[in-house]
């Protein structure tokens, strides 16, 4: 790092930063303590609140609850990985193509659910879904196939691809802009000598683009699996985890531990296992991604 | 030939696109419009467009959800947030991107924990902090978790944009005669509109969105937000879809104007965002 302008004492420096380092820390990093501190405690939100050690964490360990809903986030994620990407780079690549007008447009309008409140988002697929009045059930009434649409967060065999679609619905555009930008870094004359030597426009997508796109792609898996991570609001408008525990997500089953059991313990235990879990979950994605980049 | 075919091939393929984006955006296109039918057209059929718009669905949604206090307090909490994160974010990047200084790479590792942890992780321990110290439900509690959930974001993307300030301008002011408080506020924050102005529009959407913690820490009908207004509005007597509709409509219209105005930064900012975290 080059000298700055002006020499400044550390303490001087400390007085302009140690406000906000504070008021984050009391937000976010103390809270996280406290958790931790409680997690040892079967403390229910009364006056008794005694010590147990690490018992919250061996029930958390074989808790079948805690590990369906982890598995939960898994599945989203896998599903979000092959649909969310798979939809948001075969539609990068269509409106990147030189064919299509109104990039600008396109982008922006897929764009657009991104920045809605995902809460919003869930409430008004709570009416989409609707069996009575629901849009998908009255197209499905023009068409004549109302025997065919299925109870969508109801049943649940098919609750969590449900879910799913709404979160691709609200998020794919975010990807779509990311994936656009690296497109239009992929260097065009590239794909043209392919085609010149006689490749078609699958052909040359396979072999020159994906290969370029690779550090664009692995922005995109990472940001999507700690989305997945972050699972909530969606969840807590549409399901509440149901039905049974058929869509319980970690945030989901943390919450309800705390609000609806009141074991305020085993909660924060469970906050911290959810921690500890997306951070090897993320770090190892990461990981891997960067070690295959290399090779 | 040729040129017939390519045609074609266009007006074909910017119809196919044009029907994608359509069918992306429709569920908007429909709560927009059902949010004005009565309801018994509403019930009857939800496809067709209104035929007997009723305008007054929206005072009575407002009426009926107390939506003015709500707003109110959404504001409340969306302006101050706003301030001071893109305050801090601009002096804490300043620091990081120009100085070497003791504990720098805690101070930057502390901020970093904010970007791995996932958020609703910290719904429970945060509720019990409040809890514990008696300050849920009162009307600052939501400005703290607010700022500490945009902060982290606001910093790095102030200290990549200050880092391509020039030097020279502050080597300049300092020979002017400037001090330290000086080049922070009249040379580096002008210097910084451009990604201030993203960050504070990130933190608006951010904060006059959430949820979450919103009806966790402060559910009293006093202090709610918009989003917790909402929320009451589906668990409250018989509803009715119509109100409902346009109650939504109403949470999501600013955040839409806002977008079709800013749509480049917001764009810019979540992208950069994305790949950092």
């Amino acid at each position: 790092m080059k000298k700055s302008a002006i020499k400044v004492k550390t303490g001087r420096i400390y007085l302009y930063i140690l406000p906000f380092i504070i008021m984050f820390a009391v937000a976010y990093i103390i809270p996280l303590c406290v958790a931790i501190g409680i997690s040892f405690t079967n403390w229910r939100g009364g006056k008794n609140i005694k010590f147990i050690g690490i018992d919250n964490y061996m029930k958390l360990f074989q808790d079948q609850g805690f590990w369906i809903s982890f598995l939960n986030n898994l599945k989203f994620m896998v599903l979000m990985l092959i649909f969310q990407l798979g939809f948001a780079f075969l539609f990068a690549l269509f409106v990147q193509s030189k064919r299509v007008k109104l990039k600008g447009f396109h982008r922006r309008a897929i764009f657009l659910p991104s920045v809605l409140s995902s809460f919003v988002v869930a409430l008004i697929w709570q009416i989409v879904y609707n069996k009575n009045f629901g849009l998908i059930s009255a197209v499905a009434e023009k068409i004549g196939l109302e025997d065919k649409v299925p109870l969508w967060l109801d049943d649940p065999k098919i609750v969590i691809n449900s879910l799913a679609i709404v979160l691709i619905w609200q998020f794919v555009g975010q990807y779509v802009i990311i994936l656009m930008a690296g497109l239009q870094n992929v260097d065009q004359s590239l794909m043209e000598a392919a085609m010149m030597d006689g490749a078609n426009t699958f052909q040359s997508t396979l072999h020159i683009t994906l290969p370029l796109m690779k550090p664009t792609l692995i922005v995109c898996i990472t940001l999507c699996i700690s989305g997945c991570m972050k699972l909530f609001d969606t969840i807590y408008a549409l399901t509440g985890g149901g039905p049974g525990s058929s869509s319980m997500v970690t945030a989901m089953y943390a919450y309800n531990q705390a609000f609806k059991l009141k074991q305020f313990g085993y909660a924060s235990a469970v906050s911290i296992g959810m921690i500890i879990l997306s951070l090897i979950l993320v770090l190892a994605s990461r990981k891997i991604l960067n070690r295959k980049e290399e090779v | 030939m040729r040129s017939v075919k390519e045609t074609v091939l266009t007006i074909l393929a910017n119809i196919l696109a044009l029907l994608i984006t359509f069918t992306c955006i429709f569920p908007l296109i429909w709560l927009l419009y059902n949010s004005v039918k009565d309801k018994y057209q509403f019930m009857k059929d939800t496809i067709s467009l209104p035929t007997n718009p009723q305008w007054g669905n929206y005072a009575k949604a407002i009426k009926l959800g107390n939506l003015i206090p709500a707003t109110f307090n959404t504001l409340f909490n969306v302006v101050i947030t706003v301030v001071l994160v893109s305050v801090a974010s601009v002096i804490v990047a300043y620091f990081l991107a120009r100085y070497n200084f003791k504990g720098k790479k805690v101070v930057s590792a502390i901020f970093l924990i904010g970007m791995l942890i996932p958020l609703y992780a910290l719904l429970v321990p945060m509720f019990l902090q409040y809890k514990m110290l008696g300050m849920t439900n009162t009307r600052f509690v939501l400005i703290l978790p607010y700022f500490a959930m945009q902060v982290p974001l606001g910093i790095f993307l102030c200290e990549s944009f200050i880092q391509d300030i020039p030097r020279e301008i502050e080597e300049a002011a300092v020979i002017d005669g400037c001090g330290l408080s000086q080049i922070i506020f009249k040379i580096i924050f002008p210097l910084s509109k451009p990604m201030i102005s993203t960050v504070a529009i990130l933190t608006l959407l951010a904060s006059w969105n959430e949820f979450a913690f919103a009806t966790v820490l402060s559910s009293d009908s006093k202090f709610r937000t918009l989003s917790v207004a909402i929320q009451s509005y589906s668990s409250g007597r018989e509803m009715e879809y119509t109100l409902f509709l346009a109650a939504l409509v109403m949470v999501s219209i600013p955040i839409i104007l806002i977008y079709f105005i800013f749509s480049k930064q917001i764009i810019n900012g979540m992208t950069a965002g994305a790949v950092k975290g």
